[in-house]
């Protein structure tokens, strides 16, 4: 899988950047596709939105907003509720987000619904492509943004 | 498998779809909501931080579960004004202010108003009604400012 991190500029603000993923081949970000893909959750998605604004304007990305525990332990994989709408993302720090894809959250586990763990995986697929990438210095995490300017082609 | 970067730089291209839609014309009233609970969950979080209390040991303080405490910090409860008085009084910080003083807020941005004074009371218009506005102590205003 061949993706490219991009900084969604229209929700970055003064206390966190806001980042997603296009998938190589793709014309839109896996955050642009979850706002259309849910598009009849009018509501939650209103909320997944105003939570984000707020964490990018006033509040910072602080880990008690998120939910851990989506993916492996200490990969950093979280969800953003909004009722039972859940966005997978990536944790870095108080100041960085990466927001990949999610769904309808009807079921007990996401496993238990195949379209929302096929989300869920593909979010921790590409989480364990950023940290591997970040532990072997091509991906740098600093001022607040994700430097990925050394990450060319990684195996 | 090879992964990486297919371009160097930034992609800069607009949002589009739903989110696009949905930041244009944002709901208002979700947005309001939503953000209050999440500055509330901010300012109680940041109390327990800098009193070096855990989860787990204010919920004991607090006579509440874990799990409830973990749900007063998403950023998505609902709190009511007791609940909210009890953890102010408990962590010592301000949550609620219900000082009289500047209860009114003028929402329109670059109007032109007018304020003035009165034995106890602070007069204000900014569409030729004046509206009276209780406050807690005399104050002596009698300037024509931007509000913004």
């Amino acid at each position: 899988m061949k993706f490219d991190i991009t900084e969604i500029e229209e929700l970055s603000g003064d206390k966190a950047s806001i980042y997603s993923v296009v998938i190589d081949g793709q014309d839109e970000t896996l955050l642009e596709q979850f706002f259309n893909d849910n598009e009849e959750y009018k509501e939650e998605l209103s909320t997944i939105l105003s939570k984000i604004k707020t964490m990018a304007d006033k509040t910072g990305c602080r880990k008690c907003f998120f939910k851990e525990g989506e993916g492996k332990l200490a990969d950093g994989v979280v969800a953003l509720k909004g009722g039972k709408l859940r966005l997978y993302g990536l944790y870095f720090n108080n100041t960085v987000v990466l927001f990949g894809s999610g769904g309808y959250k009807d079921v007990r586990a996401y496993q238990d619904d195949p379209s929302l763990n096929y989300k869920a995986e593909e979010v921790k697929q590409i989480a364990n492509k950023i940290n591997k990438a970040i532990l072997d210095g091509s991906i740098k995490i600093e001022n607040g943004e994700i430097n990925d300017e050394d990450w060319e082609d990684y195996e | 498998m090879k992964i990486g970067k297919t371009m160097n730089k930034k992609l800069n291209k607009n949002v589009g779809g739903v989110l696009g839609q949905m930041l244009a014309e944002p709901d208002n009233k979700v947005f309001a909501r939503t953000q209050n609970r999440m500055l509330i969950a901010a300012k109680i979080d940041m109390a327990l931080k800098l009193k070096g209390l855990s989860q787990k040991r204010f919920a004991a303080i607090m006579g509440r579960t874990e799990s409830e405490i973990s749900d007063w910090l998403s950023g998505d409860r609902n709190f009511t004004i007791d609940t909210l008085t009890d953890i102010s009084e408990e962590l010592n910080v301000e949550i609620l202010n219900t000082s009289l003083v500047n209860m009114y807020k003028i929402s329109n941005s670059n109007i032109s108003c007018k304020i003035k004074s009165g034995k106890g009371q602070v007069y204000i218009t900014h569409d030729f009604k004046w509206q009276s506005i209780p406050v807690e102590k005399s104050v002596s205003l009698d300037v024509e400012q931007k509000v913004s």
